[in-house]
Order: structure tokens, then sequence, then C-alpha cells
């Protein structure tokens, strides 16, 4: 089979010489046309220059006259018979949308970096943007080298240096290689100036480099662009940005949720109707139902991985407009065929080449042209995507301002609907006023048997006299309900503690208190549910009592069955309790009935404000 | 799992041709298109067919200088009629009146007869996008080129402050004063051109095939384009003398070589 070109792209800083390297690959490998070579020797006398094997491809006037490269160019090049397309690009940081326009569709980069001068500004830049875009294969090539005399110490510093920033930003170098792009040193035979180096010349390091063999995503993913009814037949036409599609697949769309079967899939001038469509095909095809779609629906298989339908997420977003970025600003966000107004909501981890290896800064409110940082955008319609380490495809998007793309950016978590918080039109404080008291979360833990559930219920009934909302969220009847997928694995308990702490967030929040009585014996856990709860009123009761007082009891004969091995993993038995160091209130339950527990809690609420201190 | 791209190099140039050209039928409701009968743009209303499953959805504009090979112009009316084509014919009637030819100066003939042609043309019938079958092979400029090519109203290129283009997230929206020229061929070679030709049977002007020792590699007007020496008389033939030429394609053509910077002159001006 014909394999389509691999795309390489060129970064690096201005002048470490980009355009140079690629004159030079195009024209030792005899692959420019004479004509081109003698019109750019004849520019640059008249121009009065020296000839440079840049100016083959920086082909505008004003790059030529300048010697600097203004846009990308996309050249093919053949190199023992693989083919490549080679995308030149410009370092200046004004130029930075034309680096990353060349950049976005490469599978290959490679990063130049003057031996000379070391390592710059931009080269981090485009070392973190090419890591961003998710290229995998890298190559560093260390340029100049004649002007360091082919110095192997020069070399390994710069090595060194190059991959500590490559570290910091997590990203991989394939290889790193001297080079001399202006005497043509190691570019396609080896050198005698590097003999010291043993790794393979820069052509051969291309050669070793499958960047087609990468992980495909099988799940299909389907944008649809277009419904076309040129007769009878509604053909939905769109692109398989992953995956495939058969006649007969059950196909399902979102945002709509409505689904049906490929009848056929549409051709033309073809002598076999095709049966199957794989990713990369721009496909028309109808359905058994003639469903209703609009541009914009993304289709994918019920029996495979399903897409997020999200309406604010977590990105990594480069800065391309000659403005600032503007925090609540209406922006249109274009990701394949779906399109939404969207704001950002809030900037953090700011890209800064200059404070490297000082952690990048946090919670910015700016951010500046050329510049990128990790963002949430808010969308204003519902939008189906994927992780960008999922799906390249449905992970990625553009921001529009004013009819221009001003910021490219890759999903880092696609949120499901639910996940982040709809501001209510109430406040805590306009619930507080019409109860009376405040929303809050009482967690009484102590083990089996401590006396929790009947404190519970009797500061239930204590509170409903008080006119006060509240509800008791006992262990064990959760796990009859909501948590009876559950059993008491490390796992499960925690989960179960998470669910408890959950529902007993909404009750808080909808102004009522919550009373959450369950054994919850670890620490780590107990402190993720006042974690959760945020600016809510976490209470942390400590029903205290010894184990022999709480075995003595064994109110539920559970003590019994764990001693003879039918309960395994029961707190205190076979396995531990873990007593607060740091509760609110703490009630020993051998010394206090109930009763009196129950007036320590009221006390504690009265002080702290959650009870009005005029209830009863 | 670890897979090799599923679909071959001719093929995934097609299928993203045929996103571009859908897209830009979906976010333009007055498109047209360019075409020549060259090669190019003869390839582009192929994908066009296959795009809309045999349906050519808007209108084929033929620039016409009235220097065409007159071969080009029978070419063109047999296949309009045989493809059911909505061809529109724009000329400089004005310029052509007033004697117009290239012995005035090559870079004033091809302004006046093929972009003022289209600018009035489109001054008259505004359509807001029109596809044109650039390759960014051919030359220099156009390689630098966009799919989706924003114009102002004089249908200046602004090529040092070029929007970026990110992925396949082409921008398709532009206030309604600016004209676009999409480019769905961008990223074909001239080789490709001429194997997808073979692989499709695309029907192509005579003219690109050796007749007593030359051919033309690329065509336009009669005046301003030479043939070049070939013996390449079959499909086949071409295919295999374009895979070892040092020559490139539009050294045959004189208004490329009538200054150094003669192409970025005219496609600043808004030449194709």
């Amino acid at each position: 089979m014909d394999l389509s070109y691999t795309r390489i792209v060129i970064a690096g800083h201005v002048d470490h010489g980009k355009s140079t390297l690629v004159g030079r690959l195009l024209s030792d490998s005899g692959q420019i046309f004479q004509e081109r070579i003698e019109k750019v020797k004849k520019i640059c006398e008249s121009n009065g220059k020296q000839f440079e094997f840049a100016f083959l491809l920086d082909a505008f006037e004003e790059e030529q006259k300048e010697g600097i490269t203004i846009d990308k160019t996309e050249i093919p090049w053949t190199y023992k018979g693989k083919e490549f397309l080679i995308i030149d690009t410009p370092g200046h940081k004004e130029f930075l949308k034309n680096m990353i326009s060349g950049a976005s569709t490469a599978e290959i980069a490679l990063i130049m970096l003057d031996a000379k001068e070391g390592i710059r500004e931009q080269f981090k830049r485009h070392a973190y943007i090419i890591g961003m875009l998710g290229i995998k294969n890298i190559i560093v090539v260390i340029n100049k080298m004649d002007l360091v005399n082919y110095s192997q110490t020069h070399f390994e510093k710069l090595e060194r240096e190059a991959l500590n920033i490559f570290n910091e930003l997590k990203i991989k170098a394939s290889y790193i290689i001297p080079v001399s792009a202006f005497a043509g040193e190691n570019l396609l035979k080896r050198s005698e100036s590097l003999s010291w180096f043993k790794g393979p010349h820069l052509a051969d390091s291309l050669l070793t480099i499958n960047a087609r063999e990468s992980v495909v995503n099988d799940n299909l993913r389907f944008s649809l662009q277009d419904v076309y009814k040129f007769d009878e037949n509604r053909i939905y036409a769109g692109k398989i940005e992953s995956g495939s599609l058969a006649v007969g697949d059950e196909i399902k769309f979102l945002p709509s949720g409505s689904s049906s079967r490929i009848k056929s899939i549409e051709s033309w001038n073809v002598k076999v109707a095709p049966t199957e469509a794989l990713a990369g095909t721009s496909v028309g095809f109808t359905l058994t139902d003639p469903l209703f779609l609009e541009r914009g629906e993304i289709g994918y298989k019920p029996t495979q991985s399903k897409p997020t339908v999200t309406h604010q997420m977590h990105a990594s977003l480069f800065w391309m407009s000659n403005k600032q970025l503007e925090i609540g600003k209406n922006y249109k966000f274009k990701m394949l065929t779906q399109e939404s107004e969207c704001k950002i909501e809030s900037i953090f981890k700011v890209f800064n080449p200059q404070n490297m290896g000082e952690g990048t800064s946090t919670d910015s409110l700016k951010l500046d042209p050329g510049e990128a940082a990790e963002v949430i955008i808010k969308l204003q319609k519902n939008i189906v995507c994927d992780a960008f380490s999922d799906f390249e495809n449905t992970g990625r998007f553009v921001l529009l301002d004013d009819h221009r793309i001003v910021g490219g950016g890759v999903v880092l978590k696609a949120n499901t609907i639910n996940v982040f918080k709809e501001s209510s039109h109430l406040s805590s404080q306009d619930r507080s006023m019409r109860f009376g008291h405040q929303g809050a979360v009482l967690w009484l833990t102590g083990l089996s048997g401590a006396g929790k559930s009947t404190i519970a219920k009797v500061l239930e009934k204590r509170l409903f006299e008080m006119n006060a909302h509240s509800i008791v969220l006992d262990g064990d009847n959760l796990r009859k309900g909501i948590c009876k997928d559950l059993g008491f694995s490390p796992e499960d308990r925690k989960e179960n503690i998470r669910r408890t702490a959950e529902v007993s967030k909404l009750i808080s929040e909808s102004g009522s208190v919550a009373i959450a009585a369950l054994i919850s014996p670890l620490k780590s856990d107990r402190q993720m549910a006042r974690k959760l709860m945020g600016e809510l009123r976490f209470i942390e009761i400590f029903v205290d009592c010894s184990l022999e007082e709480c075995e003595r009891r064994d109110t539920k004969g559970l003590y019994k069955k764990a001693r003879k091995g039918e309960i395994l993993g029961f707190t205190g038995v076979g396995s531990e309790y873990e007593s607060p160091t740091k509760a609110e209130i703490i009630i020993d339950s051998s010394l206090l009935d109930p009763e009196a527990s129950v007036d320590l809690i009221i006390q504690y609420m009265k002080k702290n404000n959650i009870l009005g201190q005029n209830k009863i | 799992m670890i897979e090799t791209n599923p679909i071959d190099r001719l093929d995934e140039l097609e299928q993203q041709s045929i996103y571009i050209i859908r897209e830009a039928y979906r976010k333009f409701p007055k498109l047209a298109m360019l075409w020549s009968m060259g090669k190019d743009s003869t390839v582009m209303l192929w994908l066009v067919r296959k795009a809309f499953f045999g349906h050519a959805p808007f209108p084929m504009v033929h620039i016409d200088t009235t220097f065409k090979i007159p071969e080009m112009i029978k070419f063109r009316d047999e296949k309009a009629l045989e493809w059911g084509l909505n061809l529109i014919i724009a000329k400089n009637e004005k310029a052509l009146s007033e004697g117009m030819n290239h012995t005035i100066g090559r870079l004033e003939c091809c302004s006046a007869l093929k972009t003022d042609a289209l600018k009035q043309f489109l001054e008259e019938n505004p359509f807001q996008a029109i596809l044109v079958a650039i390759r960014r092979d051919e030359e220099g400029t156009r390689a630098k080129e966009r799919y989706f090519s924003p114009r102002d109203k004089s249908f200046k290129w602004d090529f040092v402050e070029q929007p970026p283009e990110l992925w396949d997230q082409y921008n398709t929206d532009f206030p309604s004063d600016v004209h676009v020229r999409v480019h769905p061929l961008l990223h074909w070679s001239e080789l490709d051109i001429w194997r997808y030709i073979e692989r499709e049977n695309i029907p192509t002007l005579d003219l690109y095939y050796s007749r007593d020792g030359t051919r033309y590699r690329s065509v336009g007007c009669g005046p301003c384009t030479k043939n070049i020496e070939s013996d390449a008389d079959t499909l086949e033939k071409v295919i295999a003398e374009l895979r070892t030429t040092k020559t490139g394609e539009r050294a045959g053509r004189a208004q490329d070589q009538a200054d150094t910077y003669a192409m970025q002159k005219l496609r600043v001006k808004g030449y194709m």
C-alpha cells in the first residue's frame, strides 16, 4: 500500500538555521528544481547578498530582503524511497501563529538549536507547544557545529541542557543529533568532523521513526458535516475521525441522543458499493430511520466508548491573538463541526520560558499574545468531546474572536454535564434567613455499637422540635439504597463514605442539617469527606466508646460473628479504627446518655451560629 | 492496538479535499468554483462530483481571456454538457475591447484578463467564496497559502498577516465583505494529480500528451504557455517522466518568469 507522507515540522529559535537546514536537505538530495536555485542565485546577486539555502523556501520578497521566515512553507521531500512533507516555520515570537499552523499536523518535529548561541526562549516555547500538540517524535538538531569546532564536550553540554528542559516539560527526544546545516555535515551522510558521534545522521534517523505506527483508537467518532437531499435519500455526510463503520452498525448521536442503523454507504463512480468506511474517510451514509440531525452531532457506537457531553472543560490553550485574552469575554469555540459561544472562566499555569525550573506561575488573570496556559472554558451550548489523550480529533479545538482564529487548544479533561456547579439564584444566606438556621453536615464517627445511630435519631427529633430541618443518613440504611452495590473492601468502604458525603453536601446546600452516622474508621476517608464540603459547615463528632464496652453492648450481635470469623475485616476486630484527633466534638458515650450527648451538640451548634441563639 | 494508517496516500488526499469542499458548500451559501479545464481544476471538479454523489451543486466559472488554446474551449463545452454543469463564462470585456494582450506586458495582461475579470465577475455576482485549484508545490508563494484564505474587497492578499489554520478546524467564519479563496487541493503534488487521474480515469485535455516530441505540462493562454520536449504520449509515461524531472511545472509559463517576484506581485492583487 502506498502510504501517505510523514509530516516533519522544523521549529526552533530565530536564526538557529531552520530554513537553511531544509534548503540544504532539498538541494543536497537533488530535489529542488534547478530553475529555483538559479532564480534564488539571481535574486541574491541583485540584492547584493551571499547565496543562502534558506532563500529556496523564504519565497516572499519581504522574507528574502529581510532574511527572515514570515510564514510556514510545506515542501515534499523523498529520502531512500520514503516520502516526507517538510514544514518550515518561522522562529520569531511575532509569527508564532504561523509556527503553530505548521506544527499542528506534524508527526515528527525537528527542534533546531544553535550550538554557539545555546538554548534561547523560542527553543523552550516551541518544545512546549510541540509537547502540547501531542507530537510524539521529537529530534533535537544541534546546528552550527562548525562554529564550535565540532566539539564533543560542547555538544554533550547542550545535550544535557536540552534534556533538562525536556524533562521539565515531560516530553522525550527520540534523538539529539549534531549537524552543520551550512556546511552540510551529518545531514545526509556521516560527517568526518563529527566522527565521535555514534548515532545515525539526520536523514537516517528519520527513517527509523515510524510515525504512522502509533496507537490508533478504534472507537468510532463521526462528526456530522451536513445532510444532503439530492433525491429521496437523506445522506448524512461527515468525517470518520476515528474507528470505522459498516452497513448494519448501530450508531448513536450526541448531543441529540437519537440512534439508528447504517442502511447504506453512499458512493459515486465505483464498481462495487462500499460496505465499510475507515478513519479519515469523508463518508456519506443513509440510516434505517430518517433521523432529523443537525450539523455538529457526533456519532459513536453504543457498544464502544462514549464521548463526553459537557459545557465546561479544562484545557491547554495557546493564545495567538494580538490582544490579551480577556476573562469573561465571549469567544467562539469551534471543535470539528461543533460551534458554541464560550467564556474563559479562569487562567492558571501560564507557561513562561523565562522562569522554567522555578515552576509555572499559577492563577494568573492574564494571557498575553504568544503565551500558553491551562484554562477553564465555559461553553454556552453542550459540546461533545473527549480528552485529547484518548482521541486527538475530538479533543482539540480553536477559539475565534471577530472572525479570526485566536486560540488553539487541547482538552485535558472533558467534564460530564453535572460535574461543574450551576450557580443557584439562592444564596446560603437566603436559605438561612428563611429557615432560621444554617445548613450543615454533622458527621458522627465511632465504633459499631458506640451509639452513633441512637444519638443521631435523638438529635434529629430535637432539631425537629426546634423547627430546624434535618435528616439522618444512617450507614446501614444507605447500604440498602444508594450504596447497595458496595461491599466491605477498602475501596468500597471509601466509595460508601464518598457517596454519603456527597448526599450530605446536597442536603446541607439546601439549607438543612445532614446527620451522617457511619463508622468511617479511616482518617483519610473522613478527611476526604471534609474536603468535599468546601465552604460548607462540616462538624466531625467522635462518639468515643471503648472497644470492650461496644463489644459488651453488641446490640446487633456483629462482634460475636466477627470473633467467630463470620465477618471479615470488622472494625475493631479485623481492622483498625483510627480515632479522630481533631474532631469538633467528642462525646464519651460510656459516660453520657443520648439526651446529654445531644445537649452537647446543640450547644456547639448555637455557639457556632449554625442554630440561632434564640432557638429553644 | 497497533495499526498503520488504514487508508492510502491518494485516498487521504481525496478525503481531505472532499471534507474541505463540503465545509465550503455548507458554510458559504453563495459558492462557485473556478474551472480552467486544466488538470488541477478538472480533478477538483471530479472531487466536487464525488463529494456530492455525482452532483455539482454550484456554478463552474471559467475566466476566459479569449487567448486560451482552442482544444480547451472544446473540452469545456463538451464536458459541461456531459456532466450537467452550471457553466458561467466571465471575461473582462472592457480590457479586451481596448486591445489588451500579452505584448503590452505579461503581468499587465494576466492582471487585466484574469484577476480583473474575476473581480468584475464577483462584483456583479456576489459569490462570497470561490474554490480555486492551486497547489503548494506549484511555486513559493502558493506554498505558504491557507486552505481558507481571506481577501479584502479589492482582493488584496495580506500574506504577512495570514490567519492561523490548525488541524481540520478551518475558519469558515468571515465578515460579509470578505471574499474567501478556498483551496481544496493545496496539499496535492503534481505527481499526486496525475496518479489520481490515472486511478480515477478522469478525462483530461489531449494537450498534456506528447505529439511530435512535445507536450504541455501546464496549460494556460496560448501566447504565454510553452510546450516542453517530451515523448510522454500516455498517462503512464507522463507519470514516469514526472518522477525523474528536475524542471519545475510552471517553467513553461511565461508570466512567472516576467519578474523576480512575479507570482507574489500577481497573487497579492488577487491572481489565483
